[in-house]
């Protein structure tokens, strides 16, 4: 019996989860007081990376009073202390410049970017404290709404002073089924990069185009491109996903179920399996994590890589090939449609549901939403700012950033919502990866299987 | 009298709160969870769905398939080696602290560190392993086949458990008095003999705790797979524990990802009770 004691608290020792906390209760607006206050604060140049003169940011906030009371709890991924950072130096300063504004006291908790949706998803679940205000991406809104962990702010949204000024990708990044649930301060997207001494034919805007170029590319043993289109969902958003349109199919039909096993996907893989075949694209695309996927072009063997337009920040090299010119942003290649799409993403911010201080939290968006500091903070990260007037901004007069909003606006586009998105599109990269490696699977046939386990899983 | 009945478990208190509160709080949460769906923040209480749903997914069973080829292929390898190894320290080797150090490094090492290094050998254009070897297997990648990406977590698995093993087995073998041998050189017997009939004997219980205590490791192994694969190419090497990992933690299905541990902590709980099975019959064989 000693041993069974013994064993089982061995065992329970090795499993599962738990945790638990208190809900908070909610608040009421009890009044509002309006809060107008010229602040100087200096504002980096964001290309340059040469610190600007100081320049006056006029903010007018709304602030009710109960909101000023409790400080705001933040969660966002960039290290404060980081001073070699521009987004984080812009954000450290932001958040002072805020709390001199407001009043409101500003906690600030940094969490890695590829786990913030899981913390407050687990935080959400487990009924932990959350945080009031919280970065968020389009990409993980519909998860973290399924998961609870983010608040509708619809209401609160529809009072502030920027919610007619936004544009509408903004709306198609954070809006879902009517509701508000987050806001994009920017808006990035795929993007893809060329050097221009590999093709003097210039840029081959299509499919067709590829498989020639690839061949005279493969001559000089130089792939003619590489991407990431790994196992994780990203490579569907990012890659397979604007193909897809392009050849005229789909991910998910308009009540967001997968849509897969169509003539048009299959003609798209089929063709990647013969650039794979030829040797016109590196193996790497299709097994290793994001970075594997870039270094073919780092290390000078492939002529063009599908980054974002957030690439500068993690591509060793790349901005300095295109301000010495001998990189060029290029379009994604069309397939029979002839468009040459690429994937959107909104960057924002968003207010978690139990949130102890909502108000406050509406009140850094409502701050942050300010042309000049969003001009700034988008121009950090290569996106498009959501508030047009933010683009006119000297920090965007450039060939890179008018190339970029062009591709953006003229080729951007989001994949169409699913109750189900991660679990899908995690799918959909799986059984396109198999497909990828494995020649002889049946494309068609591997796709309906995949759309059929989502479906009866989910959606019956 | 009265007061020196209650000391002790006042002595016990602080000990089984600990325990309660680290243990069998989240384990006994994590059952009521396991009979929840959590939509939209929601929880709902549907019974045994979940149980039901994961009986009737191929996921799951595909999972499991590969949990068990896995172990199969871990604990008989990592056993081989670790046995062979012990024996070879057990008869006295020269510069043996040098060579146990080395062998310990894997073991110091974190599954993730080392996975990620594992994985790195592996790559295609850049992999030191996958240059060797590659040739062997027809140039394919082999961490981009189903097969060979098992093999690579198998191998990874079982040079990193493998000091840790050899070390219980030379414990084992050390307690083995000298003399049982003597008396066997003098009836005769061979090295061969020696071993099959004193040797393996005696170690036999040291032998099966190392397999229950693998057993448990293979069926809630993560890291590697997590370091190396990350459960691909496609699912083929998607084990249980990643599967339960991706389902809570990826797809926030929080209640689906707690019946899946709650299946494994039964498929745990059944290799404990064979376990003790086996210790019983030792110990009535070795009583007679």
């Amino acid at each position: 019996m000693k041993r069974v004691f013994a064993l089982l608290s061995l065992l329970v020792a090795l499993s599962l989860m738990g945790a638990c906390g208190a809900t908070p209760e909610p608040q009421t607006i009890i009044q509002t007081v309006e809060v107008e206050k010229v602040v100087t604060k200096e504002v980096e140049k964001v290309v340059t990376k040469e610190v600007e003169k100081p320049v006056e940011v006029r903010v007018t906030v709304e602030v009710p009073v109960e909101a000023k009371v409790n400080p705001i709890v933040m969660w966002a991924s960039y290290d404060l202390t980081d001073e070699s950072n521009p987004p984080s130096v812009t954000l450290r300063q932001t958040i002072a410049t805020f709390e001199a504004t407001t009043g409101i006291k500003v906690q600030y908790e940094q969490v890695a970017w590829d786990q913030l949706a899981t913390k407050l998803a687990v935080q959400a679940q487990s009924g932990g404290d959350m945080p009031d205000v919280v970065e968020t991406s389009s990409q993980h809104a519909l998860a973290l709404i399924n998961a609870g962990a983010l608040m509708d702010i619809t209401d609160m949204a529809a009072s502030s002073p920027w919610i007619d000024q936004i544009n509408s990708s903004e709306a198609q990044a954070c809006v879902i089924q009517g509701a508000r649930y987050c806001v994009a301060a920017d808006i990035r997207g795929g993007a893809w990069y060329y050097n221009t001494a590999d093709f003097p034919n210039g840029w081959p805007a299509t499919i067709e185009g590829w498989l020639t170029e690839g061949e005279r590319l493969k001559s000089q043993n130089k792939y003619i491109s590489t991407f990431f289109a790994g196992r994780h969902y990203g490579a569907v958003e990012l890659t397979w996903g604007p193909w897809f349109y392009s050849n005229g199919g789909s991910i998910f039909d308009e009540t967001g179920k997968p849509d897969w096993a169509s003539e048009q996907n299959v003609q798209v893989v089929e063709t990647m399996r013969e650039l794979l075949a030829r040797g016109y694209i590196p193996e790497t695309c299709f097994t290793g994590d994001f970075t594997a996927g870039e270094t073919p072009w780092v290390d000078g063997t492939a002529a063009s890589v599908r980054g974002g337009s957030w690439s500068f920040l993690f591509i060793p090299g790349l901005k300095e090939k295109i301000e010495a010119g001998e990189t060029q942003l290029g379009v994604a290649p069309s397939f029979s449609t002839g468009k040459n799409y690429v994937f959107l993403v909104g960057e924002g911010w968003g207010i978690a549901e139990g949130a102890k201080n909502p108000q406050g939290g509406m009140a850094w968006i409502n701050f942050f939403m300010n042309p000049q500091i969003l001009a700034q903070w988008a121009s950090q990260h290569y996106g498009i700012p959501t508030i047009d007037e933010a683009f006119k901004a000297s920090a965007f007069d450039s060939d890179f950033y008018r190339a970029t909003a062009r591709n953006l606006s003229e080729n951007g586009i989001f994949i169409e919502a699913s109750q189900y998105y991660v679990e899908s599109m995690t799918k959909l990269a799986e059984t396109l990866q198999e497909l990828m490696l494995n020649p002889d699977m049946d494309i068609m046939k591997a796709l309906q299987k995949a759309q059929d386990e989502i479906i009866n899983r989910y959606f019956k | 009298m009265r007061q020196s009945r209650v000391y002790p478990y006042l002595l016990l208190a602080p000990a089984f709160f600990l325990m309660f509160a680290v243990t069998l709080y989240p384990t006994l949460y994590s059952l009521y969870l396991s009979l929840n769906k959590i939509e939209k923040g929601r929880m709902t209480f549907i019974g045994l769905k979940n149980f039901q749903t994961i009986l009737g997914s191929s996921d799951f069973w595909e999972s499991l398939r590969l949990t068990l080829i896995f172990g199969f292929f871990y604990i008989t390898l990592t056993l081989a080696f670790a046995f062979v190894m012990a024996l070879l320290f057990n008869r006295g080797l020269r510069f043996g602290g040098i060579y146990m150090t080395l062998i310990f490094i894997p073991w110091v090492l974190s599954d993730i560190v080392s996975g990620v290094v594992w994985r790195w050998m592996f790559y295609r254009d850049y992999g030191v392993l996958q240059n060797l070897i590659g040739p062997l297997f027809g140039d394919k990648t082999l961490i981009n086949t189903p097969a060979g990406a098992m093999g690579i977590v198998v191998a990874a698995s079982t040079w990193r458990a493998m000091a840790y093993v050899m070390l219980l087995l030379l414990a084992g073998l050390q307690t083995i008095p000298r003399d049982v041998y003597e008396a066997g050189a003098i009836d005769g017997s061979t090295g061969w003999q020696a071993f099959w009939h004193l040797t393996w004997p005696l170690i036999r219980p040291v032998t099966l705790v190392v397999i229950v205590l693998l057993s448990i490791e293979s069926i809630n192994a993560i890291g590697m797979f997590l370091a190396i694969t990350e459960g691909g190419p496609g699912r083929s090497t998607e084990v249980l524990s990643l599967h339960m990992w991706r389902e809570a933690l990826q797809f926030f299905h929080f209640g689906y990802g707690a019946a899946l541990a709650v299946v494994m902590f039964f498929i745990n709980l059944v290799l404990g009770v064979v376990y003790l099975r086996f210790m019983q019959t030792e110990s009535s064989l070795g009583a007679a």
